[in-house]
């Protein structure tokens, strides 16, 4: 063999055993997305769960300790409760009727699980004091609640409706079955486990529940966030206590998650039959639905409205209140666009951070075995069922003065945070789509003499452009939207949009409650381009090829979380 | 635009397809799938494989193209260039499967320029080309039509176009015809036919189809056990 061509087939030997380690060094870039669950994740509890004492649990056996929880559990139970039978029809209407805007109504109904809290406390506040509804502050949390879950519960619920086994319906019925019973007899028992599964993840949303309970419960509804925030306020604070209390719901949430994942295992057994044809809706259902959209967006508007209205008039008053230091009413340290860039900051380095884990995840496992995966899957899924108040706590212990890391006060830490809330959302858009991602297209290019980096870059990101505006959506909008780890972590000089919104707002001051809206009505805008954004980007992905071996595609929003 | 002839080749003419000695047993299996197989195929001919299901067909396919390797060794040479260590994207062996795998995200004739584009085809003259590769296996004017928005018949032919756009020193077709009717599968086939010969480069063609593989090829074989025989 000639010297060139000796050298050349030399090089491809090398290049090729260079390819097969790769294959089996791509596993360890695992240890990037671990690593940063241990540090941030794993750590911080661990420092939670010790500073428990033997005094905290007694207190945590006492009566006053005991009647909160009972009825914190009891406010969950009612408000899932109250979000299932909202979500169900709207679900039911969704899969069975064509309405005009249909997924743009649905994204509406489905919005306030990703808006800022403050939107759903203010647009709800404003909204009974327009209607002239007062309820007690149970009832005012658990219609907060309903609001807040309904819609994300309505997306998975159709999704679930859409993957009904269509084919044994139609055998059932051949049989003699009515369609009724048919629905009844055949899909049903195949939709109990989503049905399960969503209710549990509205059960455990409500009952860690942080801001809705803190602002609408008015001091008379806890949950075990709103008695771990008490116990970190005030002169005294009470680190066991809030330790004690957070270790009881880090136990309770991950059994609750946990109980979620296995369900949610169950429902992704069946064997997608064709979506039918949705029916033209009747004018009736029409109509209801029109009415239901106008109600779910009337908070959203009555917020972006209550940042110009003061005194029931319009004004800029607000704003300028916000923007001009010297204003009578402006509270001192607060500079909109530095509040603004901060949180716009924090967002920009979640979304990057976040994405950059998940990618990470989901290339280094694809070649895993499933129960690898599964176990990877249930790992990274932990922090979504821990509240972002208990992340804050945890930073705040692990992370403190005299510690190897010492994070106070400092941008990484809030960064940290917010990733560590968004990654899961990441993760889970993303995971999906690159699992499923068809490797005879990557054969295909290959074939047509596209190098690997060519592939990635023509084949991968383009088909993966839908989940990573999703994900990128997502992570932006738990980072803007983050209320209890930022009011833990956040300094005066480093506070974005959320904490300065809770800080701002005073019940009595309309000028200083218009302020609040102002701001609010900001960072609805802000989500409200986030998630117009996620849903251009699934309108546009392309269709994949149909294919019998393939496993049904899932649009990543609907996957949620 | 006609077919393209075997050119570009590295001594500029047609060239032989040689598999030699080539053994393979997949991780965990029993036994070897393939088995000491040695193959010839002569510039425009066309060696058609047969074999039961699982009998290794593909897996020979892939090893050829350069999506497997062989893990017992061998040889593959296309001419007097030994492939065996080479990548895929390398080697100019076009592989047509038996679902076409065409890229969702781009349209007819985007799938037809992405091969053009390895071929170091100007941008601007991407889509002409694509256009005129596409009326060869008879889509014209469907270079803007999605993926999914043509039928399953249409899918294969850009699958063929984007292929032959990708100008193969040789090529491997896994079964390409058989998810089709029968009149889409003589027409398809005799265009395909048509092509090889005027392109004059070496294929194999897997089939499941005895009489097929009997009226059209040179040379047929079998497949089973590992070892690959003349029928």
């Amino acid at each position: 063999m000639g010297g060139r061509l000796g050298r050349t087939v030399r090089g491809e030997r090398l290049r090729l055993k260079l390819g097969q380690m790769g294959r089996y060094v791509a596993p360890f870039w695992l240890v990037l997305p671990l690593a940063f669950l241990v540090v941030f994740f794993a750590y911080p509890l661990a420092g939670v769960l010790s500073e428990a004492t033997m005094a905290a649990w007694a207190w945590m056996r006492t009566p006053y300790v005991v009647g909160r929880l009972q009825g914190a559990v009891g406010q969950a139970l009612l408000s899932t409760a109250l979000g299932m039978a909202l979500a169900m029809p709207l679900a039911w209407v969704y899969h069975r009727y064509q309405l005009r805007f249909g997924r743009w109504q649905l994204a509406l109904h489905a919005a306030p699980f990703i808006m800022p809290v403050f939107v759903v406390v203010f647009g709800l506040q404003r909204l009974f004091a327009g209607l002239g509804i007062s309820l007690s502050p149970l009832w005012t949390v658990v219609v907060a609640h309903a609001y807040y879950n309904y819609g994300f519960a309505a997306r998975i619920l159709r999704t679930g409706l859409d993957r009904r086994p269509r084919r044994q319906e139609a055998a059932a019925r051949a049989l003699g079955a009515t369609p009724a019973a048919a629905f009844w007899r055949v899909s049903l028992p195949h939709l109990w486990p989503t049905f399960g599964a969503v209710a549990l993840l509205v059960f455990l949303f409500s009952f860690t529940s942080f801001g809705v309970v803190l602002f609408m419960g008015q001091g008379q509804i806890s949950t075990l966030e709103t008695m771990l925030y008490q116990n970190l306020g005030g002169a005294f604070p009470r680190y066991d206590r809030a330790a004690a209390l957070g270790t009881a719901q880090l136990v309770l949430n991950l059994v609750l998650f946990a109980s979620y994942l296995r369900l949610s295992e169950r429902t992704g057994g069946l064997e997608q039959d064709p979506v039918a044809r949705r029916q033209r809706a009747p004018r009736l259902v029409v109509a209801a639905q029109g009415a239901a959209s106008l109600v779910a967006a009337a908070p959203m508007l009555l917020v972006l409205a209550g940042g110009f209205r003061l005194n029931g008039h319009w004004s800029l008053e607000p704003w300028r209140a916000l923007v001009d230091v010297g204003h009578p009413v402006h509270v001192a340290g607060f500079v909109l666009s530095r509040a603004l860039m901060l949180s716009l900051g924090y967002a920009a380095a979640t979304v990057v951070a976040a994405i950059a884990l998940a990618l990470t995840l989901a290339y280094a496992s694809r070649r895993l075995p499933n129960w690898a995966r599964r176990g990877l899957d249930t790992t990274t899924s932990l922090p979504l069922g821990t509240s972002s108040l208990l992340i804050g706590l945890g930073f705040l212990l692990a992370f403190g003065a005299g510690d190897w890391l010492d994070l106070r006060g400092k941008t990484i830490a809030i960064i940290a945070a917010h990733t560590l809330i968004a990654f899961p959302f990441a993760a889970r858009a993303l995971l999906p789509a690159i699992r499923l991602h068809d490797a005879r297209l990557d054969e295909a290019a290959a074939l047509l003499g596209a190098p690997p980096w060519h592939v990635l870059w023509r084949v991968h990101l383009p088909l993966l452009a839908a989940p990573l505006t999703v994900a990128a959506g997502l992570s932006a909008a738990m980072s803007l939207g983050d209320f209890g780890a930022s009011l833990v972590l956040m300094r005066p000089d480093n506070m974005g949009l959320t904490v300065w919104i809770g800080r701002i707002d005073a019940p009595f001051d309309s000028l200083r409650k218009a302020q609040a809206l102002a701001l609010t009505g900001l960072l609805t805008v802000l989500a409200i381009i986030v998630i117009a954004a996620g849903e251009r980007a699934q309108l546009g992905a392309p269709a994949r090829e149909a294919s019998a071996r393939e496993a049904p595609p899932r649009r990543p929003m609907e996957a949620m979380p | 635009m006609t077919v393209p002839k075997a050119r570009n080749t590295p001594r500029g003419r047609a060239e032989t397809l040689r598999v030699e000695r080539v053994r393979h047993r997949f991780a965990g299996a029993d036994g070897d799938t393939l088995r000491q197989v040695d193959l010839q195929v002569a510039p425009g001919q066309i060696a058609f494989i047969l074999g039961p299901s699982g009998a290794g067909k593909s897996s020979l396919l892939r090893i050829v193209s350069g999506l497997l390797q062989p893990s017992g060794g061998g040889r593959i040479w296309l001419g007097e260039q030994n492939l065996t260590t080479m990548a895929a994207h390398a080697r100019r062996v076009g592989h047509l499967f038996q679902e076409p795998a065409l890229f969702p995200h781009l349209d007819a004739g985007g799938n037809v320029a992405f091969a053009l584009r390895y071929q170091g085809v100007a941008r601007r003259d991407r889509r002409p080309r694509a256009a005129a590769y596409l009326a060869e296996v008879g889509l014209a004017g469907k270079e803007r039509r999605r993926i999914d928005e043509l039928s399953g018949g249409e899918r294969q032919r850009v699958a063929l176009a984007r292929t032959l756009a990708a100008r193969p020193r040789a090529l491997l077709l896994d079964e390409p015809l058989s998810a089709l009717d029968a009149d889409l599968r003589r027409d398809l086939g005799e265009r395909l036919r048509g092509i090889i010969r005027a392109s004059n480069i070496p294929t194999v063609w897997v089939t499941h189809d005895a009489a097929e593989a009997a009226a059209w090829g040179e040379s047929v074989h079998m497949l089973r056990d590992g070892v690959l025989t003349s029928a």
